[in-house]
């Protein structure tokens, strides 16, 4: 009696997702495939005969979360709804920064021309080139806790642990 | 995070420099500052968009 050999599971490394599609190809097709990668190949060469069969088929799904699982994740709840707050907040900065500029003082503006602001931007990134290299410096190339110090603290808890438990 | 209502509430403070240190009007209808009042609003349009700055490296 021939025991039939164990499923092989493969995990999606960085390596593996620097290949060329041709190499992928091959790997795909002298091994056991996942089902992700089935589907793309199908999708790509636009012919159905590459799909394998439903056998040989391995689902490994705590290689690849989905997009709600992902949404599920706590910590990146938080960033993703930091970063929106942000995007809103900054673009209406932008916004009322420059009617303010413009709107006469009388009207709660400062009544500048558009030739004395025109070197404002340039001269903002002089005088703010030393303010980031020192934060810089202070943390370590990475950016500082300004946007939501409790998330930040949580992720770099997570990731130390994920650094602890690599081999 | 926390710089943000600091940036958003000196914009009327910049104003108020600004009504502090403005001249008549003139014939052209155009509003104009003292020096140095120039100077200071200068100073703080400048304050401003470094707070703004640092603010905004929370995107990054």
């Amino acid at each position: 009696m021939v025991r039939a050999p164990p499923p092989r599971s493969y995990s999606t490394s960085r390596a593996e997702s620097l290949k060329t599609p041709r190499e992928n190809r091959t790997h795909a097709d002298s091994c056991t495939s996942t089902a992700s990668s089935s589907t793309l190949f199908a999708d790509e060469e636009g012919s159905p005969s590459v799909k394998p069969a439903k056998s040989r088929i391995d689902t490994n799904t705590s290689a690849s979360p989905s997009a709600l699982e992902l949404l599920r994740h706590h910590p990146l709840q938080r960033v993703i709804t930091s970063s929106f707050i942000l995007s809103i907040l900054g673009t209406s900065y932008d916004v009322v920064f420059s009617l303010l500029c413009y709107t006469p003082i009388h009207l709660g503006g400062l009544s500048r021309t558009v030739r004395s602001l025109s070197s404002s931007p340039p001269h903002s990134d002089i005088l703010y080139s030393p303010v980031r290299s020192a934060m810089r410096l202070q943390w370590g190339g990475s950016f500082p806790p300004l946007c939501c110090p409790s998330a930040f603290r949580q992720f770099n808890g997570d990731m130390a642990r994920a650094r602890c438990t690599t081999p | 995070m926390y710089f943000w209502p600091v940036v958003y509430l000196s914009l009327p403070i910049l104003n108020v420099i600004a009504r502090m240190f403005v001249q008549p009007v003139g014939d052209d209808g155009v509003e104009r500052l003292t020096p140095a009042g120039d100077t200071i609003l200068w100073l703080g349009i400048g304050t401003v968009v470094i707070l703004t700055r640092i603010a905004s490296m929370m995107f990054s």
